[in-house]
């Protein structure tokens, strides 16, 4: 027991999958739900770790940045609450590119996280940490955000399962925001039926943020032999490795193998996601980084005579090069005379890639992406 | 788009409320104009009939009987703010004397 400890302990620090090693996990008690008091909790016994930009009460939360080193968060997320009423033990914050702005983990103001498979590389992210300390076992399951990628990609980097749940599945209330509109708080695990039972209890309405919508997870028996798999074909003319299209394509056969019926279908606007997503995150998260001015959050760069303007300016001097540098576009994409340009194109051309898909999901009931 | 003049660099560093060393100033002059070089393939698409935006996030629906938040205490706030003074947030001055 004791060498096991031991080597897990070594396992955090080399691959510094989590930030404040120093924290004692949070075992849930019977007080916190009825459930777990009748000795029950769907999730009891779960050792679950947690990305550094989802807060939990009394914990640190830096989001992976110098900014808000210091800061203790004075409530628990939505879903944390519901994780911790379903038994779930929390056992430390994990690394993530700062305010999630990256696909590395290096990014990170405390160090990047190492691939536990190979520690010459990267973990993926922005979620690396949570995905690194799930496929390192260093825990059952973990939470990340995506954005743009940073569940999915950082899930197959370490070749374990990730969730991106559907915007407005999961309540964003505790979750540090980046992109407002395209933030959403997801699970990772070494298997899909954990990532459900993870899913399953912390997805849902919640009255503290408006976006999300009245949904409950049901599990569904999908038949195979009734479903219909869309390929959108701009997506198979784009340049992807050989070896992913490849899997991608043997998992199309596997499918359509078991009577699946697979149908050739167009997403026209799909290709244009990338620049979009160029111009809308950074355009919302120089909006919403806004509020790091050196009075709220605890941390503040002081001197003395300074006037308030000064120490805004001086606080900001903490974040990133990656941060400061999507803060100089969002705001460039927003000024007088390229609003139109960039912001309001590239919402319109959101608009259009939402349509494209609801006139797919009408002619099958999946379509594949990569 | 060529590369940004000191000027602009400036201006956009002042928009943005962040003090950029000569370094970064050089670094994002360069940068930028790549990547907003990579936006403007949208503008293929920019004729697309659409509504203008009203909002950034879409709400699922409103909800008036949404509950406030739950309150926190003087004693944790105190721990958030970086001064303090007789029960009130220590701010610097906002104008000059």
């Amino acid at each position: 027991m004791s060498k096991l400890k031991t080597e897990t302990q070594n396992s955090k620090i080399e691959l510094n999958a989590f930030l404040h090693t120093e924290l004692e996990p949070i075992v849930p008690s019977p007080l916190d739900s009825q459930a777990l008091a009748q000795g029950d909790g769907e999730l009891k016994g779960l050792k679950l770790a947690i990305k550094d930009n989802i807060l939990v009460k009394d914990w640190p939360a830096t989001a992976g940045s110098k900014i808000l080193e210091g800061f203790i968060a004075p409530y628990d997320a939505t879903v944390i609450k519901k994780l911790k009423e379903a038994g779930a033990t929390l056992i430390g914050k994990t690394n993530l590119d700062e305010f999630g702005m990256g696909s590395s983990t290096e990014n990170s103001a405390f160090g990047p996280t190492k691939n536990p498979w190979d520690p010459k590389r990267v973990p993926g992210g922005s979620s690396g940490g949570s995905a690194a300390a799930v496929a390192a076992d260093l825990c059952d399951a973990s939470l990340g955000s995506d954005t743009g990628g940073s569940i999915r990609q950082p899930a197959a980097f370490c070749g374990i399962t990730g969730l991106k749940p559907t915007y407005g599945s999961v309540s964003r209330y505790g979750l540090i925001a980046l992109a407002s509109s395209l933030d959403v708080i997801g699970p990772f695990a070494r298997d899909a039926e954990t990532v459900e039972r993870v899913f399953a209890a912390m997805s849902g309405e919640d009255n503290k943020d408006q976006t999300t919508f009245n949904y409950t997870y049901k599990p569904v028996d999908a038949d195979l032999s009734k479903l219909k798999v869309g390929l959108p074909k701009e997506l198979w003319e784009l340049e992807i490795d050989p070896e992913i299209k490849s899997a991608v394509r043997s998992v199309v056969d596997w499918l359509s193998s078991k009577g699946a019926k697979i149908i050739d279908v167009s997403l026209p606007s799909v290709v244009y996601a990338l620049p979009a997503y160029y111009v809308i995150l950074p355009a919302e998260c120089s909006a919403n980084l806004s509020r790091y001015d050196g009075i709220r959050y605890q941390r503040s760069v002081t001197k003395d005579s300074q006037k308030l303007i000064e120490r805004y300016m001086d606080t900001r001097a903490l974040f990133g090069s990656e941060v400061k540098r999507r803060i100089l576009i969002g705001t460039f994409a927003l000024s007088v005379g390229h609003y139109d340009a960039y912001y309001q194109t590239a919402v319109n051309v959101k608009d259009k890639i939402t349509s494209d898909h609801e006139r797919v999901f009408k002619e099958v009931d999946s379509p594949v992406r990569f | 788009m060529p590369e940004l003049s000191r000027e602009e660099i400036n201006h956009l560093a002042k928009l943005s409320r962040l003090t950029l060393s000569d370094v970064e100033k050089e670094k994002f002059a360069k940068q930028l104009p790549e990547i907003l070089d990579f936006v403007d393939r949208l503008s293929v698409v920019a004729k697309m009939p659409s509504e203008k935006t009203t909002q950034a996030v879409p709400l699922a629906k409103l909800r008036p009987d949404e509950e406030t938040s739950e309150k926190l205490s003087l004693e944790t706030l105190k721990k958030l703010a970086p001064a303090w003074h007789e029960d009130q947030v220590e701010v610097p001055a906002v104008f000059e004397n």
